[in-house]
């Protein structure tokens, strides 16, 4: 009897540790990606919005407050319900513009997470997410996640987690693209292919139905990819650049800024085909902070 | 099923009620059909394709110990009976060790060097006059097939396991919760230390040749820890996982990193192996009670087939020949008292013979350990996520320092709390993406 006893005491510690634990990771989440304060700008976006924003020069330069929910991998369907998370949140009613990373490959699956719905275990104490992770996974892992709240991180999460604390959001990757390598893969057919997926365009649509509808702005935002990978497949791709333009001219709440036609040839400012170096950064950084001021 | 599954944990939780229920006197025998039926469910859940191989070897070594008795009724000493059932056990173990390394396609039964050694200790015991013949097939059969045994040792002796399955389990509270914590503490070993280190460590070793010698020199102790993690952490859980249900199993490691000679590390690193080598091959050669010369050679023979028994490449041959060497040149030149100086050259050194053990190629290995000697001017590289490695590292240090208060005897048991502690650094930090690195064997 003593043992039992002794034994749902420290079951009831493990309990007890693993919640506060829980709870402490997720202060960091979500003062990293802007989730627990009233914003004007909220950036949603994977991880080639996520190197080419500076969420601190932003902040300062406009006087306003940022959220920068960008998170690697995450499709269209992810990103809908990133979206719905914050503005279904008490801090939403100052949100004023959404800027919506886009590029040619968001409405194919490859190259992104198959699981990305992973990404979301940290937030299964949100309904929305919670909702949307008990549809995407099985049985045994969503309650094994729903009860453990320290089997809900990864590195990336931790290491977000952290950072968030520290108050830091700086997103750099150092290097500069291999020219010669892209040029090969390119020769070799060696790259992936721009696609129509039903599922995510549809989900891309209602993400911009529901901004519409709650008034809230929406600027399309395709920051430059290396121009080698944009010429690799022209009518595919001024296919998808007419579609984010029609989707701009079908409402007055929708902008489509594309930095392509300027940016797209200077290899310098790349660390890889589709992401930016802090040089990269910088420049982008500055012409997306004065455009915006217009939409302020 | 593994041990780091959550299934495993279900079946345990099973077995434990059912060992709880039959543990009286009376039901003994359905207890330990009961524990056979589990073993021959947890080792189908693997590979259901070797149960043949685990029945031939149950009943080759079985009728072997008949044989061998009858021959020492008749006044023999069963030489032939026990050298016929040696053979016939090994020729399967040997012929599908080469196999696999002619024709990779070939399924390498797991744990097969393991439960072949196991049940080899059974008849060799019988024809040294060490045990009787088990009158009961049933516990015999258990004895091979023991699930926490069955698939990466220890290596049992039947002297030790069998008379435990003819008396009722000492289950108290206390080995409860000591088994639990003993598992959770390999857990911890294989899926927050091992599993994470073999990720840094994959990722090098894909292609070392572009890799600088500082990298080079960091994977190899990565692989030196998640090795002893790896196979360490199996061995807690084993040990663990009998406890349990009132058994005790012998240790197979006892700190091996924090020793200060190769004879020590060889006393402390896979126990049950070692001292296997040494009961039936080294004793049998004559042991240290022959010339000088003929010790040298029975030390390099035992070293040399520990290499073969990993697998007959040239790169575990070579592993047990650098042993071998490090072994016979400390006994005739090492210092009489090591101090951490030599304590630091040991585990280096050990750590270079794990590069032979790890890149299938040996020159290839060489190449790599010629990058570290020389080539060491170039940053490290901390892998695709510096992060993470970084937080291996910290997590390896604490785990070593760890080790350190144990072997120096300020930690002496684990707590509790600590089992509480360690089961959240498991959920958080925990990765599971391998199999057990001595499954291979």
């Amino acid at each position: 009897m003593k043992a039992v006893l002794k034994f749902t005491c420290y079951f009831l510690l493990f309990i007890a540790c693993d919640k506060v634990a829980g709870l402490l990771i997720n202060i960091g989440l979500d003062n990293y990606f802007g989730l627990n304060r009233s914003s004007e700008i909220l950036l949603i976006g994977h991880s080639h919005l996520m190197l080419a924003t500076d969420k601190i020069a932003m902040e300062k330069a406009l006087g306003v407050g940022i959220s920068k929910y960008c998170r690697e991998g995450v499709n269209t369907i992810d990103r809908y319900q990133m979206v719905k998370q914050y503005i279904e949140s008490p801090f939403a009613d100052s949100l004023k513009v959404v800027l919506y990373g886009v590029d040619q490959f968001m409405f194919i699956g490859k190259g992104l997470s198959v699981n990305s719905y992973k990404l979301f275990y940290p937030f299964m104490d949100n309904d929305i997410m919670d909702d949307y992770i008990r549809k995407s996974t099985n049985a045994k892992d969503y309650w094994f996640h729903k009860l453990i709240h320290t089997s809900r991180y990864s590195d990336a999460l931790l290491n977000s987690s952290i950072r968030g604390w520290l108050n830091n959001w700086d997103n750099y990757k150092y290097g500069n693209l291999n020219v010669e390598k892209l040029s090969q893969e390119i020769e070799e057919d060696n790259q992936r292919h721009i696609g129509f997926e039903n599922d995510l365009v549809s989900a891309f649509e209602q993400t911009i139905e529901m901004l519409i509808d709650k008034g809230i702005r929406i600027v399309l935002i395709n920051t430059p990819i290396a121009k080698l990978l944009n010429d690799y497949e022209p009518d595919s791709y001024n296919e998808i650049i007419n579609y984010f333009q029609q989707k701009a001219d079908s409402s007055s709440l929708i902008d489509y800024w594309d930095f392509n036609p300027q940016y797209s040839a200077d290899y310098d400012i790349f660390f890889d085909p589709i992401h930016l170096n802090p040089l990269g950064q910088k420049i982008i950084n500055e012409q997306i902070i004065e455009k915006i001021q217009s939409e302020l | 099923m593994l041990f780091n599954k959550s299934e495993y944990i279900v079946f345990l939780a099973v077995i434990f009620l059912l060992v709880i229920i039959t543990n009286r006197k009376g039901l003994l025998k359905i207890r330990n059909a009961l524990l056979l039926i589990g073993s021959y469910y947890f080792y189908s859940c693997l590979s259901i394709l070797f149960i043949g191989l685990l029945v031939y070897i149950t009943f080759i070594n079985y009728i072997g110990g008949i044989f061998i008795v009858k021959a020492q009724e008749k006044g023999r000493k069963g030489k032939t009976e026990v050298g016929m059932t040696i053979l016939l056990s090994l020729a399967i173990l040997i012929f599908l060790k080469y196999a696999y390394i002619y024709n990779s396609s070939i399924l390498l039964p797991i744990g097969l060097s393991f439960f072949t050694f196991q049940a080899l200790t059974y008849s060799i015991d019988i024809y040294r006059l060490k045990v009787s013949k088990e009158k009961s097939f049933v516990d015999f059969a258990l004895f091979i097939s023991f699930f926490p045994t069955l698939l990466s040792g220890p290596i049992e002796r039947s002297r030790n396991l069998i008379p435990q399955f003819k008396e009722k389990f000492p289950i108290y509270s206390e080995s409860v919760i000591a088994g639990i914590q003993l598992f959770v503490w390999g857990l911890f070993k294989k899926v927050v230390i091992a599993d994470r280190l073999a990720n840094y460590v994959d990722e090098i070793y894909v292609n070392p040749t572009m890799q600088s010698g500082s990298t080079l020199a960091l994977a190899a102790i990565c692989y030196s820890f998640q090795i002893y993690a790896d196979f360490s952490g199996y061995a807690d859980m084993a040990v663990g996982s009998a406890r349990i249900l009132g058994l005790r199993i012998m240790e197979n490691f006892n700190l091996p990193y924090c020793v200060n000679t190769f004879k020590e590390f060889w006393r402390r690193w896979h126990i049950s192996l070692t001292s296997w080598f040494t009961e039936y091959v080294y004793i049998s050669l004559g042991g240290n009670r022959v010339r000088k010369a003929m010790w040298v050679f029975n030390i390099s023979v035992v070293f040399l087939l520990s290499g073969i028994w990993h697998g007959a490449t040239y790169s575990f041959i070579l592993w047990g020949a650098i042993h071998a060497a490090y072994y016979l040149i400390e006994y005739y030149f090492g210092p009489k008292k090591p101090d951490f100086f030599y304590h630091l050259f040991v585990f280096i050194m050990i750590t270079f013979a794990w590069v032979f053990f790890r890149i299938a190629d040996s020159s290839e290995a060489w190449n790599v350990i010629t990058a570290i000697c020389c080539n060491m001017d170039a940053p490290v590289y901390w892998g695709s996520s510096t992060f993470s490695t970084i937080l291996t590292i910290v997590l390896l240090i604490a785990f070593f320092i760890y080790e350190q208060l144990e072997y120096r005897k300020i930690i002496t048991h684990h707590y509790p709390i600590e089992t509480v502690l360690l089961t959240l650094l498991i959920a958080l930090l925990g990765v599971s993406n391998s199999q057990f690195v001595y499954f291979q064997f």
